[in-house]
């Protein structure tokens, strides 16, 4: 089992009175068939990214290209829009190894009804907790491979990584017996 | 990347000693400690973001403001600006005051936003001002919490009808403040709230500004308003009679920008209206806004904006009417006065009833001038059978109205002259169906205008009369008010002031709409006598005998003690506005109880004026 890989620079928040407009006319009209914690994966500039809606204006970006080329794209669209667009500095990515599944995560993550973790489908988030910390559960496909991903506070990070941990360690005892 | 810039506007200037000045940067907070009486001004620099403030008080500061025993304690789901404006700890002692308020819309005092809330969002680690506070209250051994309870400034959320707490984008504006005073010595933390993530902010936390000022600081109470959207704030003022009726009552409140008196220590709602109808009341209404409309097209103005024929009006002539939009929608109800030729004066509501008049003459091109007077005419009304009596040996015409005697003034006609020797315009008018007048005074002689009135009736019982009593006195006469009977989406014909719309005059503003409207208003306004003793409330529904579906809805109501009767008055649809008709008020849910009402005239206590015109 590999370690799960800790992103501070992937996110990209944006939200406003012209949030869905803007990711419209960024990513297509993708945006306003999902409801809020769904997502779909698309590209942008040829490189590929996904987008979960968190509210009705407000998505979230995780973009696997250069980030300035993003940020100059969403510059050139926002102009005059009444959005904003954030990295914000408190919160990371933590993209989980293949080998930890949404069953064997919902083994020390309770998400918060009436999401369900066991039945979580593909392109969902549910908000949930690990022990104390919060964190957000996206199930998702980025270029064709099943993720799983997490979003925490930064602060979260060191406690959640031995959560992790300790779930990695049960799991190896699970296949070893 | 913040797309959407708000400039920061001119901060308003301080209201006294600063003693010291805190910035909170937009989603973050500070703690700071204040003496008690001293002043706590939280200024929203930017305009449209909420502020939250928790305070402590004792050594170790043990002692918090408390919701549920401020709540319980004002009898309001929050303190107003005004004399019961606090918030007491849970040992119901008070810590803070309400002094003054130019936004006057804010939370229901629930939480400060929580980790919790961001959480369920999709943002975990989201900065929230309840982790703020624990931040900033930490070195003072405070423990944290996951949510404070704070008072929340500037944060629109209500609590509706059915309970569910609804969000919207703050209303305040550049520089508007809320001004607080401490009862103790508090350690206090503000936040700038940290919610980008949602219109309570407008998606864009900004700073906020505490200015400290000094225990001393003389700061009056008050709110602000605006009268439109671009008019300049205004707070609450006193008006020339104040002084004279706040050492009779400390039961005032905020109306149309006045502080007015409730009621009277030692008398009351009861002891007050038994006045009013038996004797003789001295009504402070300096809240009315007054014009002068003069110029060579003064009475075009009127003649276009104003439902009853002014050409009817003679000089020391008056007409009740209403300003009318195009729709036919009542704008502004109020009193015209001929003061000559080329000069009438309007007597309404509300300080935009001037930028309307000025935008009709502007389109119209006329030559008018619209000169607010109000604040060289305030106004006391004596009201009640025994006012003439109170009034005649103190009053004298000016010699163009010497013809003329306060015995026979005609109802609807007004005389400059004196009244204890002081200035005064005296109009045979009133809000109360009793017999009565109005005087106009400038405010430099209004202590003089109300010491005289006092002394002079108090061999016959003269009191002073609160809102209260003046409230149950105009329903009892069919008397509109504004917000309750006509807003400007009703037409004088729903209003139950048909009458008041001269439909024979060529044109007028909403004249075309009227013509349509008046063959079958969607509601027209009756008054209603109920069965048995229970008050009805306005917004309760009105249904026909058994029926479940509504025809109408009750605008005000209260009991009659001069009818001993429960009475209403009520917009109903014309087919069961049939005098006799009877009818079923909903109380509760509309469902659970009815109670049988019969329609009536309009004004339930001398319909025919008699007292009036008397």
């Amino acid at each position: 089992m590999s370690n799960p890989s800790v992103h501070t620079n992937l996110l990209w928040d944006i939200a406003g009175i012209d949030g869905l407009q803007v990711m419209k006319t960024l990513f297509g009209d993708g945006c306003d068939r999902i409801a809020p914690f769904q997502s779909f994966e698309t590209e942008l500039d040829h490189t590929p990214c996904s987008i979960l809606r968190l509210c009705e204006s407000n998505f979230r970006i995780r973009w696997l290209g250069e980030p300035n080329d993003l940020e100059s794209m969403l510059h050139s669209v926002t102009k005059d829009q009444r959005v904003w667009v954030k990295q914000f500095p408190w919160l990371v990515s933590v993209q989980l190894p293949h080998d930890l599944d949404i069953v064997q995560l919902s083994q020390i993550a309770i998400a918060k009804p009436p999401f369900s973790l066991p039945s979580l489908a593909s392109n969902c988030a549910a908000p949930a907790r690990i022990e104390t910390l919060s964190v957000l559960v996206w199930r998702h496909t980025l270029q064709t491979s099943e993720t799983l991903e997490l979003h925490t506070a930064k602060h979260s990070l060191e406690t959640l990584e031995q959560s992790l941990s300790m779930q990695r360690s049960s799991l190896l005892e699970a296949i070893a017996l | 990347m913040l797309l959407e810039t708000k400039q920061p506007d001119i901060l308003p200037s301080p209201l006294g000693q600063v003693v010291a000045e805190y910035w909170i940067e937009g989603g973050t907070a500070i703690a700071y400690s204040v003496k008690a009486g001293q002043y706590i001004q939280i200024l929203d620099v930017e305009g449209c973001q909420c502020s939250d403030l928790v305070a402590f008080a004792g050594e170790q500061y043990q002692e918090e403001i408390d919701p549920t025993v401020t709540r319980t304690l004002n009898g309001l789901s929050m303190p107003i600006a005004g004399l019961h404006g606090k918030y007491f700890s849970q040992k119901m002692q008070p810590m803070l005051e309400v002094i003054q308020d130019t936004c006057n819309r804010h939370d229901s005092f629930l939480l400060a936003c929580t980790a919790r809330y961001y959480e369920d969002l999709g943002y975990p680690g989201h900065p929230s001002c309840s982790d703020n506070f624990n931040q900033v209250l930490q070195p003072y051994g405070i423990a944290p919490r996951p949510g404070w309870s704070a008072i929340n400034f500037f944060y629109n959320t209500a609590v509706e009808e059915t309970g569910v707490i609804a969000g919207g984008e703050a209303w305040s504006r550049p520089g508007d403040y809320v001004l607080l005073r401490a009862q103790r010595d508090l350690l206090c933390a503000n936040s700038s709230c940290a919610d980008d993530i949602d219109p309570v902010n407008g998606w864009n936390p900004t700073p906020i500004l505490i200015r400290v000022y000094e225990a001393e600081a003389d700061i009056p109470r008050a709110i602000g308003r605006r009268a439109s959207a671009t008019a300049p704030l205004r707070l609450t003022q006193p008006s020339a009679f104040t002084p004279q009726i706040q050492q009779l009552t400390n039961n005032l409140v905020e109306y149309n920008g006045f502080w007015v008196p409730n009621s009277f220590t030692n008398h009351g709602i009861q002891d007050e209206y038994w006045a009013l109808r038996e004797r003789a009341v001295l009504l402070d209404l300096s809240a009315l806004r007054k014009f002068d409309v003069t110029g060579k097209d003064a009475f075009s103005l009127l003649q276009l904006a104003f439902s009853r024929d002014v050409s009817k009006l003679k000089v020391g002539q008056s007409a009740y009417g209403c300003l009318l939009n195009p729709h036919g929608g009542i704008v502004d109800d109020g009193i015209v006065f001929c003061l000559g030729e080329l000069h009438y004066r309007y007597v309404g509501n509300c300080d935009s009833d001037a930028e309307w008049l000025t935008r009709v003459a502007t389109q119209q091109s006329f030559e008018v001038e619209i000169q607010p007077c109000s604040h060289l005419l305030h106004n006391l009304a004596i009201q009640g059978p025994l006012s003439r009596q109170i009034l005649r040996s103190l009053t004298h015409f000016d010699p163009q109205f010497a013809p003329l005697t306060i015995d026979d003034l005609p109802y609807f006609h007004f005389a400059t002259g004196t009244v204890a020797n002081i200035p005064v315009l005296i109009s045979r008018t009133g809000y109360t169906g009793e017999l009565g007048y109005e005087l106009f005074v400038h405010p430099d002689h209004g202590i003089a205008l109300w010491d005289a009135l006092m002394t002079a009736g108090a061999p016959v019982g003269l009191q002073p009369m609160g809102m209260l009593a003046l409230d149950r006195a105009r329903i009892e006469a069919g008397l509109l008010a504004a917000g309750r009977e006509f807003d400007d989406l009703t037409s004088p014909y729903q209003a139950g002031i048909g009458w008041a719309v001269a439909m024979k005059k060529p044109d007028f503003i909403g004249k075309a709409a009227l013509e349509k409207i008046r063959e079958h208003p969607p509601r027209v306004t009756v008054g209603l006598v109920l069965e048995g003793n229970e008050v009805a409330a306005g917004g309760q529904c009105v249904h026909p005998s058994g029926e479940r579906w509504r025809v109408g809805t009750i605008t005000s109501a209260a009991f009659s003690p001069i009818l001993n009767r429960s009475i209403a008055l009520a917009q109903i649809t014309p087919e069961y506005a049939e005098p006799g008709t009877v009818l079923e008020v909903g109380f509760v849910d509309g469902m659970v109880r009815r109670v049988r009402a019969t329609v009536g005239t309009l004004a339930a206590y001398d319909p025919t004026k008699s007292r009036v015109r008397s």
